[in-house]
């Protein structure tokens, strides 16, 4: 390959910096192939070629980039639910950044308010979003990352908060 | 910013500094702890309300030198001409009026870990208990050795960092002739904003079919495919700006001379009107000393983000070595900055910090003045491997771009500033 790569981003360095393992060489082979066979003079294969043989090693890098959801090579093992209340403040400071600073939206929001909610509603909220019953744009995508009881602890939390 | 506002900003910097003046002892003798916050972007900003929102006995000091903060989403739109530079600029004054953070305008030259002190530019030095360093990136000017000529950068804006780089490429776009070429050269991943410079070229496309729709853009990327939401954007590219963008993967780009507006990449040059080179991105220089993957990114501890080269340093954001498909986004760095500030808490009581972060993402992506996108993650600590993890099957990308992400891409942009700024 014409291009070494610097000390600070070589394959190796990619690799962990994504922390995905590389995929399997032969599969892009397979695929580089395939590319020359459709180019149109030798210098335009050869071009592909490299392009491809390059996309090689930029795979590296992106596959954690372009995929952010493949699955880990094990399955993780994560700590247990810290319920606590501190635990569940930190917890709910992940709704913030699109449901305002402890459930109170920014003025002029129209995005849901989520402080003084009725716990029930809220929790049943969350659980249709997790288990698909009810459509949405990003909320299905994102009640799937905390447990039910997680969910009934937050709905809890903003229950508790002054409108 | 009148005279009189003026003033009073340098007295309370006088205030602080002069609080300062005996610092590392005065700091342990009245027993009010001090957390010194570097960096007043998303992660430092957060940071610094949420320890004030904790505990209103700590002494928070946020050290920025911008009088105003200007946000990197939204910036491309800047770009596009779809919004002002107004529109994504957020002041400091709800931080200190609202939170009782002291804003300290200077920039932070060095942070001592052994003498737990912050020397800033101009002289002074404040003492820490902990300090939290939220640096943000900075180019490596040598990948394209061109550019560690200022007058040059001048003339081929990066507009990496949103400000008076972002209104010269602006500029520059607008003077662009009918026909004219600009040039978007990408670096390879890991970068601030993995989707920010495919978006740039959709910001620019969307300008130019309005303004002057002969003209085209050229993308020369240095990774094999576009490095987030790849079907969304090889999909904007082909049915909304249809012949406009020539996107060239492999394509690393060396070099530029801006002489004869040539981009050099490995195998060929492009010529442009307008260029915009991104070079590789490193940890900003004030977190040099704790650099400690790949001369690049700064290494933590995912519990509380303290450095793993220095004691009573964390360190947030788009500087850090990250884990596995962590996006280097604002949205991280506030989310991060909540859980480090809540260790930081918990560290001065003598507490444990919290065993079990959760840290959500949602970069939102515009495609047009109209259209935008989401991918969104939840990540949570592996026990056995001490690291961030993704949640498997949480999570997600946008079906399709469509007008309702674009309203969320707003309200996210109102109330992310909010919660970082005021």
């Amino acid at each position: 390959m014409r291009s070494p790569r610097s000390r600070w981003n070589r394959p190796d360095a990619a690799c962990a910096e994504t922390g995905e393992r590389p995929p399997r060489a032969g599969v892009f082979f397979r695929f580089g192939w395939g590319c020359a066979i459709l180019a149109s003079s030798p210098a335009e294969a050869f071009s592909i070629e490299l392009r491809v043989a390059r996309s090689i090693v930029a795979g590296l890098a992106l596959a954690g980039a372009a995929s952010p959801f493949a699955q880990s090579p094990s399955a993780p093992r994560f700590a247990a639910p810290n319920l606590t209340p501190a635990g569940v403040r930190a917890l709910a400071a992940n709704c913030a950044q699109c449901h305002g600073t402890d459930g109170h939206p920014a003025p002029g929001s129209v995005l849901p308010a989520l402080a003084g909610s009725d716990a029930h509603a809220l929790a049943k909220a969350l659980l249709d979003f997790k288990a698909g019953r009810v459509r949405a744009t990003v909320m299905d995508q994102v009640a799937k990352g905390y447990s039910d009881a997680e969910i009934a602890a937050l709905a809890d939390y903003f229950a508790a908060r002054g409108r | 910013m009148d005279a009189r506002r003026r003033a009073i900003l340098a007295a309370g910097a006088a205030g602080v500094l002069a609080a300062a003046a005996g610092c590392a002892s005065s700091v342990r003798a009245d027993r009010k702890s001090r957390v010194v916050v570097v960096g007043g972007g998303y992660g430092g900003a957060t940071a610094a309300k949420y320890l004030r929102l904790l505990d209103p006995s700590i002494d928070v000091v946020l050290v920025e030198p911008r009088e105003a903060f200007v946000a990197c989403p939204g910036s491309n739109r800047v770009i596009g001409g779809f919004r002002t530079l107004a529109d994504i600029t957020t002041s400091y004054t709800a931080l200190e009026r609202s939170h009782g953070v002291r804003v300290v305008r200077d920039r932070a030259s060095a942070i001592d870990a052994a003498r737990r002190e912050v020397r800033l530019e101009r002289g002074a030095s404040i003492g820490f208990d902990r300090a939290i360093v939220s640096p943000g990136i900075e180019p490596m000017w040598g990948e394209i050795p061109a550019l560690q000529d200022p007058a040059v950068r001048a003339r081929v804006p990066v507009a990496w960092e949103a400000g008076p780089q972002t209104l010269e490429l602006r500029r520059r776009l607008e003077a662009m002739p009918d026909g004219g070429t600009f040039v978007i050269a990408i670096p390879e991943t890991p970068f601030r904003c993995a989707p920010a410079p495919y978006e740039r070229a959709c910001q620019a496309a969307a300008y130019f079919q309005r303004a002057k729709p002969r003209a085209r853009i050229v993308i020369a990327d240095a990774n094999g495919e576009i490095a987030s939401e790849a079907g969304l954007f090889h999909r904007a590219w082909s049915e909304l700006y249809a012949g406009m963008i020539d996107y060239r993967p492999n394509s690393r780009a060396v070099d530029v001379d801006v002489a004869t507006g040539t981009v050099k990449l490995e195998l060929e040059d492009v010529k442009g009107d307008v260029l915009n080179v991104l070079p590789p991105v490193k940890a900003a220089a004030v977190a040099d000393p704790f650099i400690t993957a790949n001369g690049r990114w700064c290494e933590v501890d995912w519990l509380t983000y303290e450095s793993v080269a220095a004691r009573g340093v964390h360190i947030l954001g788009d500087a850090l070595q990250h884990a596995p498909v962590m996006a280097k986004s604002g949205h991280m760095a506030n989310a991060q900055a909540k859980v480090c500030a809540a260790a930081v808490v918990a560290l001065l009581r003598g507490n444990a910090p919290n065993a079990s972060p959760t840290l959500g993402n949602a970069c939102y992506t515009w495609f047009s003045d109209k259209l935008a996108a989401h991918v969104a993650t939840v990540h949570k600590y592996d026990t056995a491997e001490r690291t961030m993890k993704s949640v498997p099957g949480a999570g997600g990308v946008s079906p399709m771009m469509n007008e309702r992400d674009a309203l969320y891409a707003e309200e996210w942009t109102r109330n992310i500033t909010a919660d970082s700024f005021a």
